[in-house]
């Protein structure tokens, strides 16, 4: 690796790295897993840098890498928690009483579907327009309108009181 | 952003905050990006082999199972589905004898005879939504910058590509030899909609509350430009989508803010394309967010209450509701039926026109919540369904 090349991903490092760290962490909830997805999601496009079609773009592939990453992460959880039995899973009652309102917040969040959990990470937090949105996550604007509003709905039902 | 959307926001950034970069880490990336590169450079072969096998996957996943049960398959003629190669579509618009397609930065044009790519205008990097129609193709979304040494900040715009001029070239050809940008957002943001019809193209603009109306006088500006009228209308309430036909410019409103939901600003409203006025709005659900004609009606799909309701174009009354079993995120109407489209299932539904049931196997396409279908539009005498890859529907 050419050293000017090396001194322009170690800028993109410093500049983005942070960023897709939270990033990554909101979409799993795990500090190790989201380091381990930006450490994968930099490595693949470092070494695709050349081919990408508009390298001054790269936070944008950057985004949608660490999305991509955290969904394949989120699918093999999911295996491997239908493993688990409904017995082992607390019951929202159960939950409301042990947990702070902000804790119970928190665990909605993370039961959201991968997809929708993205959109309102991308929406709410990155602060995406409903666009770009839909660039990063590779679909249609109505799509994110729609895992918006799903995601919404579903976090206002789980924590009826909390929401108005 | 409404109360709900500010507390979610601030609890992201909380959480967001208890993430760092650790030491080490850099230096980590950087020898396994060495280490993969040199990998990949004496892997390309494999790679493309790789590729094929997963044209292959992708093609087999088109009847994969999903949660939405067959309705009466017996009562419907079936569905001839055809992929169409070598083409990422996000959105499609399609004329009697042109198939207009954006996607991965670049619009290209399928001969709908032969299923083949004519061209791609190179360079066209616009999210947003297609029409096609008088004289010419018009894009209305995102727009990044135009040519060499690309991606600069993204700013809403609407594209105007003249067909004529394009009839002129064979294959590939630069967007500035055959288009030009007509309009730009003052607030940078991206139009909603765009639709073509009584000698106009017609754009909605959510944060000014208005529709755009280009209309073409046919003089020629310069080769690849004519003289083009903007008339702006205001119509309120966030219109976010178009659709023009019996009779009139149809509009849709809906809110973002849920908290408005059932306020009776969720609505349909008809411009009368003669004088350009708007009418009174009806409402329309909860969450009106694409509307199409056809079959001498007005259809209105709605997600939040998962239905489409049928309108009177004369009349604005609604003349019956076609439940659907999840929500969908586009319609169209041609071939005989109504056609939704439903992302996360991986499915399209027919429905009929007068019994509002659905008919026919729903038709599957693989990749359901992550990769679905999510646009579609009648026109050539099909269906277009985009959104992963382009795929066409005729009814047998």
């Amino acid at each position: 690796m050419a050293k000017r090349s090396e001194h322009r991903l170690s800028d993109l490092y410093w500049r983005h790295a942070g960023d897709a760290v939270r990033l990554a962490f909101l979409l799993t909830g795990d500090h190790h897993a989201a380091e381990d997805i930006v450490q994968d999601a930099f490595v693949r496009l470092f070494s695709r840098f050349q081919e990408l079609r508009s390298p001054d773009a790269f936070e944008i592939y950057l985004r949608r890498t660490v999305v991509n990453l955290s969904r394949d992460r989120f699918r093999r959880l999911k295996l491997e928690r239908d493993q688990v039995t409904k017995a082992n899973t607390p019951r929202q009652a159960e939950v409301t009483s042990r947990l702070e309102d902000r804790e119970l917040i928190r665990h909605a969040l993370r039961s959201l579907p991968h997809r929708q959990r993205a959109a309102l990470v991308l929406r709410f937090y990155a602060d995406l327009s409903e666009q770009q949105t839909a660039e990063v996550l590779q679909c249609s604007v109505a799509a994110v309108k729609s895992l918006v509003s799903r995601a919404t709905a579903s976090l206002r039902e789980r924590m009826r009181g909390e929401f108005p | 952003m409404s109360d709900v959307e500010q507390k979610i926001a601030a609890l992201l950034h909380e959480e967001a905050d208890k993430a760092a970069l650790t030491a080490g880490m850099y230096q980590r990336v950087l020898r396994r990006a060495k280490i993969r590169r040199a990998l990949t450079a004496t892997a390309a072969g494999l790679a493309v082999i790789a590729i094929g096998i997963s044209g292959v996957v992708m093609a087999t996943a088109i009847r994969s199972p999903s949660s939405i049960e067959p309705a009466d398959p017996e009562e419907a003629p079936p569905v001839e589905v055809t992929p169409i190669r070598d083409v990422f579509a996000e959105q499609v618009a399609a004329s009697d004898n042109s198939v207009w397609i954006s996607g991965a930065d670049q619009l290209y044009v399928l001969d709908p005879d032969s299923n083949e790519v004519e061209g791609v205008v190179l360079e066209v990097p616009v999210w947003g939504r297609i029409a096609v129609g008088e004289g010419a193709v018009w894009l209305a979304g995102w727009q990044g910058d135009i040519g060499p040494g690309g991606g600069t900040p993204p700013s809403g715009k609407v594209l105007r590509l003249d067909l004529e001029e394009r009839g002129r070239h064979q294959g590939d050809v630069a967007f500035e030899e055959v288009g030009e940008v007509i309009w730009r957002s003052a607030q940078n943001e991206a139009p909603e909609a765009v639709v073509t019809g009584f000698g106009s193209a017609w754009v909605a603009e959510k944060l000014g509350d208005r529709i755009l109306r280009f209309s073409p006088d046919g003089a020629a500006v310069t080769h690849r430009r004519v003289r083009t009228s903007l008339t702006e209308i205001s119509v309120g309430n966030t219109p976010v989508d178009l659709a023009a036909g019996e009779g009139g410019i149809w509009v849709v409103h809906t809110r973002s803010d849920p908290k408005h939901h059932g306020r009776g600003d969720a609505s349909l409203l008809k411009i009368d394309p003669a004088t350009g006025a708007p009418s009174k709005p009806v409402p329309a659900g909860t969450c009106p967010h694409s509307v199409t004609t056809g079959a001498a009606a007005v259809w209105v799909l709605d997600f939040c209450d998962e239905v489409v309701r049928k309108f009177d174009p004369e009349t604005m009354q609604r003349l019956g509701v076609a439940d659907l079993p999840s929500a969908a995120t586009d319609l169209a109407v041609g071939d005989g039926y109504l056609w939704t489209v439903h992302p996360e299932d991986g499915v399209i539904l027919r429905t009929d026109l007068e019994s509002l049931d659905q008919i026919g196997d729903p038709i599957r396409f693989g990749g359901g919540r992550d990769y679905g279908p999510s646009a579609i539009t009648y026109g050539a005498g099909s269906i277009w369904v985009s959104g992963d890859g382009l795929f066409r529907l005729d009814v047998r």
